[in-house]
């Protein structure tokens, strides 16, 4: 079964990226609850790059999914060509600014880090590496 | 887009299938409409048929709430499912919201 996909950053793909992600999650018989903390840790690194991503060139930023299973570890990694954004330093999401309306969202990255064992964030010459570990059954 | 059904001081909400960035903006825009045009009545959300969540549906929501409190009236939930739940506690939000195991219990409260 194909384990790596490219798509368009773009937020009609979302559904697409998600429907890739759980034919793979189904065909290795990952239980229910661990495949959607790992189809929303997708969904929500897709959205952000979608809706924030940029390229130096102007050109469309594009997204590789990559998804592979092995010694009881689900390693998702996407790729993308835009201008660098560590996730890493992403800052905490403010309930209360998003309660009061003078902040919206910032929960995304924070789910990421939170379902997933392991995030890594790596810079290279082809744009960002996104490295999610999950440990499975 | 969405369902509705008028109880009284409220309007329940149904929501169905998925609650993503790409459906969201839609929904929101629905919900801002039904507001506008019911500016007296609280909102009950049920959630029963939404079978995946991500936090652009929790933004929704927040926003929801924001609107509703600033018009003096409340947003409730219901029927949220385990994926839903498990949403809102990792992001402890579980607290700001009044959750409703049922939308009869939502309704009586």
């Amino acid at each position: 079964m194909k384990e790596t996909n490219e798509f368009k950053a773009a937020v009609s793909e979302i559904p697409n990226i998600t429907a890739f992600a759980e034919r793979i999650m189904i065909h290795w018989h990952l239980d229910r609850s661990t495949a959607y903390d790992v189809l929303l840790a997708i969904d929500e690194a897709c959205t952000n790059l979608s809706t924030h991503a940029k390229t130096v060139s102007g050109e469309p930023v594009m997204i590789t999914l990559k998804m592979r299973k092995c010694f009881g570890f689900l390693c998702i990694r996407i790729m993308d060509n835009s201008i660098y954004y560590d996730i890493e330093k992403a800052p905490q999401p403010d309930i209360q600014k998003n309660l009061s309306g003078e902040k919206e969202g910032g929960f995304g990255i924070f789910l990421i880090k939170t379902l997933m064992d392991r995030v890594k964030y790596k810079r290279t010459n082809h744009g960002n590496l996104l490295t999610m570990i999950r440990r499975v059954r | 887009m969405i369902k509705t059904k008028d109880a009284g001081d409220n309007i329940v909400v149904y929501l169905r299938g998925r609650l993503d960035v790409h459906m969201s903006g839609e929904i929101e825009k629905d919900i801002q409409k039904l507001i506008d045009e019911n500016p007296e009545k609280s909102l009950i959300v049920n959630l029963s048929e939404i079978e995946y969540m991500s936090s652009s549906g929790l933004r929704v929501l927040v926003a929801v709430m924001r609107i509703l409190k600033t018009n003096g009236q409340n947003l409730k939930l219901c029927h949220l499912n385990a994926a839903v739940k498990k949403i809102f506690e990792v992001v402890e939000l579980m607290d700001m919201f009044d959750i409703y195991e049922t939308e009869e219990e939502a309704l009586r409260t």
